[in-house]
């Protein structure tokens, strides 16, 4: 079922790309309003966290940003950081010193979080714009120093859209073959502790190069681009996004790999992507969520893809364990993996069925469905023998002895 | 399937080193030649287990004592039913599985050992025994010689059913089971207390049978309506010998033992993608088959023993049975020490809220539970320690027996069976453990 759904909307999004086509310029333009709309929705909830924090001036971190025109279409934000660690995987969690995001406003109004240090824009309404930056902990408060916001700003002077707003023939190709090592992309969403959701996608074999971003095609480098429910939304240049706010009802929130040319990567004609399906409750949804991959309250400890204090970076991991489940089943049974204690330790798991995987003793939880796959890592702090369980069908998949 | 001990638990203990092994063997060979051939020439157990009198259980210290931990125990019972039928069956809401797996079978018969039988104090079955014999008058015959005209295959099948939900059953956490359990053995015990009064409670539920028997080796004893201390050990002498006691010391041993075989890549193997009741089928099997090959061992020993002494006495097996006491709590810390200390910070977490409605009874409801505080070389040396320290007491209780029973002439040539038997369940503790 979610498969073929799925291949239905893999087919509807490249019947879109088909038909831009020659056109790509126009794929962004076209959606990037959404993008600043559904932002906009997110960004007055968030008014709520009104708090600051006023950080250490030993440690201060300091904030520099650029707001660079992207070749092809909309703005691109760099910001560069010192002393500050950007810690999406701990959004909505407790504070800590020297870790959180960014905010970023156009004109006052706020687009949404920053959770990398590129970020696109999209497209902004001609006339001279007003971006500005500043830096939130895990908490959300402001963080200030003596007082005033940590924050940066720029001003760009957008052009009116020229008179051939239909492409620019860069005769860019949909699809572009990828080399060896082959690239492969895994992808979650997570819900955010303070309401809505951040998506983690994390390629293997292919570099995120932000600053190449609209030049031309090199082997094994690029960014990413996120569809929700076939829709183009926005680029990603990192692996953490948060994702606008999204109506009650299913969702089938798509990445692909995407060259700095735009055109998408692919192995055998196949684009490299990976999809879940998210279920966001609403009033008239209750009720229906047994089928969700990305939010599953039925999950014992309910706590699904909350952020535990032991999450790390994928990047970081010294060993990644591969896991296929296969009708529900690890294939090849369950096996005892050997990990060194205090080192971090990434699971890469696909499935066949929507399930959610529990690290035991770590209790961290995490949704791996039927049409993609979950990529998580932890420091593996704590020593011991710990089950990996499938936690709907309580099937061990894997044991960690940590030592 | 979860092959974590009891199917809860969130952390298993590292494999020992093999070097343990190898120094636990030589140890428990040591140990029991050393024990054979220096130790006393006549039986001191029985002297020494007189003890000293400390006080009386039926005075006003003594009666609050007992009724503040028999109240205790009542609500460990009420709550572990109440929870278990009512409260969603998932052991972080769930308090029941921890209740019965990590309190009652884990941590009650531990403390048992250390200081003397623990659920004699805090059973509420005792209260309604007491109760029955105030008003009907005590057996006739006494406390001590009533004891060993009661067999104890009943108690000896609950324990065998207990170990099968909890190491077989392919639910074994489920708190519903675990209700129902709960409900049989609280209808089987108020009968027995009711009935039989608390000589005979203490023959037929299974717990009470469990941690008397444990108990029995505490440096702390009541006695009547007395208490008192003795040195450890030394009141395993007195356990009364009763029909059947071999069988059930012989199927708790049997059921650690198994959880430990659980634990190995060999029955990892074995059990493959296995999960419902064809997981249930297979550790169904492998339980039933520990415990033979253990029940076999050891008549094995036995009769060798009876062969060397040129008997037929046919006690000999319940005679002997206790010396595997302190053997059968090694096993029991070994597997189980880490589980108390990591999974038993559950209880006074979800002791905050025992039927998940949201209550915070003590503040510790949001606490996480601390799995670094002992560490994981701590865990170790209790481990190797607690079967060393078994195997030592086993020998020692078996020595005095031994002399007791055994006669003169032919003592330790006799003797050698029930030594070499315990070196065997030593060195393959050890071997589970290294496995694991």
């Amino acid at each position: 079922m979610t498969r073929a759904l799925r291949a239905l909307l893999f087919a509807a999004g490249l019947t879109l790309l088909a038909a831009a086509c020659g056109d790509g310029d126009s794929t962004t333009a076209t959606d990037s309003p959404s993008t600043t709309s559904a932002s906009h929705t997110d960004g007055r909830s968030d008014h709520d966290h009104a708090d600051q924090r006023e950080v250490d001036a030993a440690s201060a971190p300091t904030l520099v940003i650029e707001v660079l025109e992207d070749r092809t279409s909309g703005w691109n934000l760099h910001a560069t950081l010192t002393d500050f660690t950007l810690a999406p995987q701990r959004v909505s969690t407790d504070h800590v010193d020297g870790e959180g995001h960014m905010h970023v406003y156009v004109d006052g109004v706020k687009l949404g979080r920053v959770y990398g240090e590129w970020f696109h824009l999209g497209q902004l309404d001609p006339g001279d714009r007003h971006i500005r930056v500043e830096l939130s902990g895990n908490d959300h408060a402001q963080l200030t120093l003596d007082g005033e916001p940590i924050e940066a700003e720029a001003m760009v002077a957008v052009p009116e859209p020229a008179g051939d707003s239909h492409g620019h023939g860069h005769g860019e190709t949909a699809l572009i073959e990828a080399t060896e090592p082959l690239p492969t992309l895994a992808l979650e969403v997570i819900p955010d502790p303070a309401g809505g959701w951040t998506l983690h996608a994390v390629p293997t074999n292919f570099r995120l190069a932000p600053e190449n971003v609209s030049t031309d095609h090199v082997d094994g480098e690029g960014h990413m681009h996120l569809y929700i429910d076939g829709e183009k939304v926005t680029r990603l240049y990192g692996d953490w996004l948060q994702l606008p706010a999204l109506a009650p009802g299913h969702h089938d929130i798509r990445v692909e790999l995407s060259a700095n040319d735009h055109s998408v990567v692919a192995v055998d004609g196949v684009a490299v992507d990976a999809t879940v399906m998210v279920m966001v409750e609403g009033a008239d949804e209750s009720g229906d969520a047994e089928s969700s991959a990305g939010h599953d309250h039925s999950a014992d400890t309910g706590s699904t893809g909350e952020p535990t204090r032991f999450d790390a970076d994928v990047a970081d991991a010294v060993q990644t364990i591969e896991i296929a489940l296969v009708g529900g089943q690890p294939e090849g049974g369950a096996e005892k993996v050997k990990v060194d204690a205090g080192s971090v330790v990434a699971f890469l798991l696909t499935s066949d069925t929507d399930d959610t995987v529990h690290v035991h003793g770590y209790d961290i939880l995490r949704t791996v469905s039927a049409s993609g796959s979950a990529h998580f890592a932890f420091t593996a702090e704590i020593p011991g023998v710990f089950e990996v369980e499938l936690e709907g069908s309580h099937q061990l998949i894997l044991e960690l002895e940590i030592s | 399937m979860n092959t974590l001990a009891h199917g809860i638990g969130s952390r298993g203990d590292l494999p020992l080193p093999l070097t343990a092994l190898v120094v636990g063997a030589l140890s428990a060979i040591i140990i029991s030649f050393v024990v054979l051939t220096v130790a006393w020439g006549h039986p001191r157990f029985d002297g020494l287990a007189t003890g000293r009198v400390l006080g009386r259980t039926d005075g006003v210290a003594g009666r609050v004592f007992v009724t503040a931990g028999r109240l205790f125990g009542l609500l460990v019972v009420v709550v572990g039913l109440g929870a278990g039928i009512w409260v969603t069956d998932n052991q972080w809401e769930n308090i029941t599985p921890r209740l019965v797996y990590v309190l009652l079978w884990v941590i009650v018969p531990l403390l048992s050992f250390v200081f003397g039988d623990i659920w004699r104090w805090i059973s509420p079955f005792e209260a309604l025994a007491a109760l029955r014999d105030r008003v009907v008058g005590e057996e006739a015959g006494g406390a001590d010689a009533g004891a060993s005209r009661l067999t104890l295959f009943v108690p000896a099948a609950g324990l065998l059913v207990f170990h099968w939900v909890e190491l077989a059953y392919h639910a074994s956490a489920s708190a519903r089971i675990l209700a129902w359990m709960l409900g049989a053995w609280i209808v089987m015990s108020t009968y027995a207390a009711l009935r039989y009064g608390g000589e005979g409670l203490r023959s037929r539920d299974p717990l009470a049978v469990w941690s008397r028997l444990i108990g029995a080796g505490g440096p702390i004893f009541v006695r009547g309506s007395e208490w008192g201390v003795r040195a450890p050990f030394v009141g395993l002498s007195q356990v009364p010998v009763q029909p059947g006691i071999a069988l059930a010391i012989m199927i708790v041993l049997g059921g650690t033992t198994f959880d430990g075989v659980t634990r190995t890549d060999w029955w990892r193997d074995i059990m493959g993608t296995r999960v419902g009741w064809g997981a249930t089928a297979v550790n169904t099997i492998g339980l039933l088959l520990t415990i033979s090959v253990l029940l076999v061992l050891f008549l094995t020993a036995i009769r060798m023993m009876q062969r060397a002494a040129g008997t037929d006495d046919s006690t000999y097996d319940d005679v002997f049975a206790s010396a595997l006491l302190p053997v059968a709590v090694g096993y029991s810390i070994a597997h189980y020490f880490s589980l108390a200390v990591f999974e038993g910070q559950f209880l006074w977490i979800q002791a905050s809220d025992p039927f998940a409605r949201g209550w915070d009874l003590f503040g510790f409801r949001s606490e996480r539970p601390n799995y670094t505080f002992i560490s994981t070389t701590v865990v170790a040396w209790v481990q190797a320690m607690g079967i060393i320290i078994g195997h030592l007491a086993g020998v020692v209780v078996g020595h005095d027996r031994a002399l007791s029973e055994l006669p003169p002439n032919r003592f330790e040539r006799s003797q050698l069976p029930l030594i070499a038997l315990m070196m065997t369940l030593t060195c393959f503790g050890l071997f589970l453990l290294v496995e694991a």
